[in-house]
């Protein structure tokens, strides 16, 4: 992919993806440092091979890097309720609380990203029934705040 | 649902982080290969110079024989001027020793005099002709001078010898 390919593609999908990082990490400067560090692997990914979908291998890259991070941080660092800096947005927070990682994941790519079910399950590596399953159970925890 | 996207929505990053982040990825980046293009383009700017010298001979030919009809007209010029030096300072010098007593031999050197500037003011005419690239008018003055002058043109000796065709 040429340099101004990929540039293109981080003006298109740099919001999105931190975004999708700044609710998991609930810091803005965890969240740009690990959005920077998507599109540099992104790119050297890119190099060696020609992504059908490269908004999905992004957010693909990106759910990877935030297992490392929290694989690398202390476990009492994790709670239930993340800490946010920023209230505006509660309701959410309180609605995505009540999930599990990867089923709040789920939950953000399909109904925030826009990701189809195909997508989400190649990006979770699981199968599409199972992202059917766990977005059916996930919206019925959050049908409260809904 | 929509309310929850909304919420999620309104999280923007920083612009300055995002404005910083396209500057180190552009950096970090290598930029095109041009190196391919380079050599590409090279390739059919030297197929189209040969092309257009393969073309051009004619065009080349004519340059070369303008270039040697100067030099002749330019050695005539100045053999001519300085025969015409020579003859105005003995004429001169003759009218002032007041050599000649009769009258008609001086004004006959007066008069000759005379054609000898005027045969000057020609040849700068002619130099001029030169300057401004009439090859072709200064060769008519210079062959009209002469011929009013019976004066031979000298000969321009060439290093080698360029068989030219006729320009058709």
């Amino acid at each position: 992919m040429s340099r101004r390919k990929f540039i293109k593609l981080y003006d298109k999908f740099h919001e999105p993806i931190y975004r999708f990082i700044y609710f998991r990490v609930s810091s803005r400067e965890t969240a740009e440092d690990l959005a920077s560090e998507v599109f540099i692997k992104g790119f050297n990914y890119f190099k060696k091979i020609k992504p059908q979908n490269p908004r999905a291998v992004l957010y693909k890259i990106t759910r990877n890097l935030i297992i490392d991070y929290y694989r690398r941080q202390r476990p009492e660092i994790k709670t239930e309720e993340p800490i946010t800096e920023d209230k505006s947005y509660l309701d959410l927070q309180q609605a995505l609380s009540k999930l599990k990682d990867s089923d709040r994941d789920i939950i953000v790519l399909y109904h925030f990203e826009g990701f189809s079910t195909a997508e989400v399950a190649g990006i979770m590596d699981k199968k599409e029934s199972t992202i059917r399953a766990i977005l059916h159970r996930a919206r019925k925890k959050m049908q409260q705040f809904m | 649902m929509q309310k929850l996207l909304e919420q999620y929505n309104s999280i923007k990053p920083d612009k300055g982080w995002v404005k910083q982040t396209r500057k180190d990825l552009k950096s970090q980046i290598p930029g095109p290969n041009y190196s391919l293009y380079t050599s590409g383009l090279l390739v059919i700017f030297i197929l189209s110079l040969g092309l257009i010298a393969y073309e051009a001979p004619p065009q080349a030919f004519k340059i070369v024989e303008q270039r040697q009809e100067q030099k002749q007209i330019a050695k005539t010029v100045q053999q001519a001027r300085q025969t015409a030096k020579k003859i105005e300072k003995i004429l001169t010098a003759k009218i002032e020793s007041n050599e000649a007593d009769e009258i008609s031999p001086v004004v006959k050197l007066q008069e000759d005099l005379d054609e000898i500037k005027a045969t000057g003011i020609i040849l700068d005419g002619i130099e001029q002709d030169i300057q401004n690239g009439d090859y072709l008018i200064a060769r008519q003055k210079l062959d009209k001078l002469l011929k009013n002058s019976n004066i031979e043109e000298p000969k321009l000796k060439v290093e080698g010898s360029i068989e030219i065709e006729k320009i058709k």
